[in-house]
């Protein structure tokens, strides 16, 4: 393994350091104390949203083949899917809203229209993803065990072709999370046994099999009788059938492709460093806080697009404070960015075309072998005689 | 159960068939529920809805509430409790009362809430609560019933806003079974705070089988001194004796603050320790720990832990909470096991009964339970 560059970027000194932890507390301990009837309003109206785009969508999607209802409903489903994974689920299972005491939006409770179980989901991501951003070979997010992004990775033959297992990646990108718990690319080299994944597969079949029988059998059969009864008999019974099933299959993957650019952009755009296990080996708060602006990175844009994204478009306020309701993190982003300037913290942002487009760079780049090094150890104390 | 089944009428059962069908084929009955709530928020027939059509002031603490419920509320035995949720400050509230069905109005329900010193939720209902607001309501249950079969003679003792289910009963009794002989002994504050006081005057002049005690005491008010020889006669065998001589006999409800029902509890023990006497609390009970002692709490929930200090004299739950935790919970009563978790190691005190508990798996709820020892927990529901 590669030896991680050292970088002196933030805080210079432990003090210094505890000052930016310091900061960022306060920033969080302010917002969380605001927190109440106007987030829980909010969450409230998310779920309304996602309620009617989906009756809306799913009904329109019941006039077959006519173009104009049904491309507007397939859109709606798939901005009712979106919605329902990102900023409602994804929030909610967070526990953003567990204060509320409301079952509907409990992190344990809540169930989301995606074929992941909300107990890997809760794992892999929460407590992996979340406490280990970007730290090679623990963070399993990190290329999704697939993708080389950085030069800590050994190069293989399958690395040419990344640009095209992530399209692959990116329209089925709801299978993908169902089995990325499973890690099946240890099982593949052996590293873990099939046996061992067996008790989460279970789980994972039960959630998939689930979502297939409402999206590809009971709408579609839903369809089928309004087919029969709109444009009569058997044929109108197969068009109406397709035309949800189609549909369905259309709204999923406009879910899949958002989705995928939306957490690409926010953790492997060019400028995203990453870590290794031994600098993370008794870190401070405040360096996990570093760890995490460095590992993130943010979409500019409006109100539409911190929505559609989940608010993901403030990744790195996102995984500052993964439990502050995420209606939050516009609020508080001028302060963490106030923050970053003070300690001389880089805050990676840009518009979604633009940071879109450096992640497909990076994936191209590391597809060959070589590229440079991003992993990073962040040295504090710049005064240790060894290094100066 | 069978009654309360039947009397849920057909369009509800349908609609919770049809719920039932979607969730096998994958749409979420919560869906179904929101969608109904659109055209009227009483169609709910999973996570039911009540409106508040009147507030009646009963004495200067205690309100009463009429609430119109949906269709798929099911009928209502004298002596349950219904949950009630209510929304403060966007937080999801939710306390167990007694309701009473109103003769005159079928669809209605009424619950009696008397304002608790501190009390967050009996504020809100006093004083933020206005004619046409919705509040949560779940199914009702409790087996503080009568049985199926009547029998002869019923004694009640309640205290203060205890009065509530036995209230519900006497109601029934009155007007279903009125050849039985009651014994109402009800303890109150003073002839002010005595909820129903005139209505139970009136119907013990009516009603000649009842046979009603009032007894104004400040004995079971919490944070009183006692020892006053006036005004804090507290339950006792020469009262029992002078209200319903045959006592050891009856089937008795009590249903008060923790002192009373202490007593009854003492007298029936040493007294008719083959009497039939039911207790039901209404309040959170308190944990009677000592307040210096800090037990570490472990509580893992699905990978996540978190650990938090639980004094000894708290719940579990508020431990949590003072920590800044949020921890999953519903009526703070022991009543809705919401909150429960196994406690795999460690003991604690059951505070519904006084029961030491030894960790080896058993549910317990963290609202009603107090750490005796370090304990750890692993969630359930989830």
């Amino acid at each position: 393994m590669n030896q991680p560059r050292t970088l002196q970027i933030g805080p210079r000194s432990t003090e210094e350091m505890e000052a930016f932890q310091r900061d960022l507390d306060a920033i969080h301990t302010a917002a969380r104390r605001k927190v109440g009837e106007q987030d829980a309003r909010y969450i409230r109206g998310i779920l309304r949203l996602v309620r009617t785009t989906e009756t809306v969508g799913r009904a329109l999607l019941l006039f077959g083949w006519f173009p104009p209802t049904w491309l507007l409903g397939a859109f709606l489903l798939g901005i009712s899917k979106i919605v329902d994974n990102m900023e409602l689920g994804h929030n909610v299972m967070h526990g953003q809203f567990n204060f509320m005491n409301d079952p509907r939006f409990h992190g344990d409770t809540f169930e989301w229209d995606n074929t992941c179980p909300k107990q890997e989901w809760r794992h892999s991501h929460n407590y992996v993803h979340h406490t280990y951003t970007n730290v090679i070979g623990k963070d399993r997010d990190f290329g999704y065990g697939l993708l080389r992004l950085s030069n800590d990775l050994r190069w293989s033959w399958l690395h040419p072709f990344q640009l095209l297992l992530t399209a692959l990646l990116a329209l089925f990108f709801e299978w993908f999370v169902a089995i990325h718990d499973l890690q099946m690319d240890k099982v593949a080299i052996g590293r873990k046994k099939w046996s061992e994944c067996r008790p989460q597969w279970l789980l994972v079949r039960a959630k998939i099999w689930r979502q297939v029988r409402k999206d590809y059998i009971a709408w579609p059969l839903v369809g089928a009788a309004a087919g029969a009864a709109l444009f009569g008999g058997m044929d109108g019974a197969i068009d109406g059938a397709l035309a949800v099933l189609l549909g369905n299959v259309v709204g999923n993957l406009i879910r899949n492709v958002w989705a995928w650019a939306i957490i690409f952009c926010g953790h492997f755009t060019e400028r995203v460093y990453t870590f290794q296990r031994a600098s993370i080996e008794g870190e401070t708060k405040g360096q996990w806080y570093l760890r995490q602006i460095l590992g993130s990175s943010n979409i500019q844009g409006g109100q539409l697009m911190h929505l559609m994204s989940g608010n993901l478009s403030h990744q790195i306020e996102h995984h500052l404070f993964p439990d502050l309701p995420a209606n939050r993190y516009a609020e508080v982003a001028p302060q963490v960015r106030a923050v970053c300037d003070k300690y001389r913290i880089p805050y990676n942002t840009g518009s979604f075309a633009g940071q879109l487009w450096t992640v497909f760079k990076r994936i191209a780049r590391y597809s060959l072998p070589g590229g440079p090094h991003k992993a990073v150890h962040i040295e504090v104390d710049s005064v240790l005689p060894e290094r100066a | 159960m069978s009654a309360a089944r039947s009397s849920i009428p057909a369009p509800v059962v349908a609609t919770r068939r049809v719920a039932r069908w979607l969730d096998t084929l994958g749409v979420s009955p919560m869906a179904l529920d929101d969608t109904l709530a659109w055209f009227n928020p009483m169609w709910r027939v999973h996570q039911l809805q009540a409106r508040v059509v009147r507030r009646v002031a009963e004495t200067p603490s205690a309100v009463t509430l009429v609430l119109q419920t949906g269709p798929a509320f099911p009928a209502l035995r004298p002596g349950q409790f219904v949950v009630i949720g209510v929304t403060i400050d966007g937080v999801c509230h939710r306390r167990a009362y007694s309701p009473r069905t109103l003769p005159d109005e079928p669809g209605h329900i009424a619950i009696t809430v008397q304002r608790q010193p501190d009390g967050l939720v009996s504020t809100h209902v006093q004083d933020s609560l206005p004619v046409g607001s919705m509040v949560a309501i779940e199914a009702p249950s409790g087996e503080f019933v009568l049985p199926a079969a009547l029998p002869a003679e019923v004694l009640l003792i309640a205290g203060g806003s205890g009065i509530t289910p036995c209230m519900a009963m006497l109601q029934h009794l009155h007007a279903h079974a009125a050849h039985t002989r009651v014994t109402l002994l009800y303890f109150a504050r003073s002839p002010v705070d005595r909820i129903f006081g005139q209505e139970l005057a009136r119907l013990a002049r009516q009603w000649r089988q009842l046979h009603y005690v009032p007894v104004d005491s400040v004995a079971n008010t919490a944070g009183v001194q006692l020892g006053q020889a006036s005004g804090a006669r507290t339950l006792d065998l020469p009262m029992l004796d002078a209200a319903c001589p045959n006592w050891r006999q009856t089937v008795a409800y009590c249903c008060g603050p923790a002192p009373l029902m202490d007593a009854a509890r003492a007298l029936w023990h040493t007294e008719a320790p083959h009497g039939t006497l039911h207790l039901e609390a209404f309040a959170a009970p308190r944990a009677s720990g000592d307040p210096d002692a800090r037990h570490a709490v472990t509580l893992r929930r699905s990978g996540d832990t978190v650990r938090f200090d639980a004094a000894g004299n708290m719940t579990l739950l508020v431990a949590g909470e003072t920590a800044g935790l949020s921890i999953k919970h519903g009526c703070r009563q022991g009543i809705c096991h919401e909150c429960t978790c196994r406690l795999t190691r460690g003991t604690v005190q059951d505070l519904s009964t006084g029961q030491r508990v030894e960790g080896e798996g058993q549910p317990v709820r963290l609202c009603v339970t107090s750490a005796m020892s370090d304990i750890e927990l692993d969630a359930l529901n989830g």
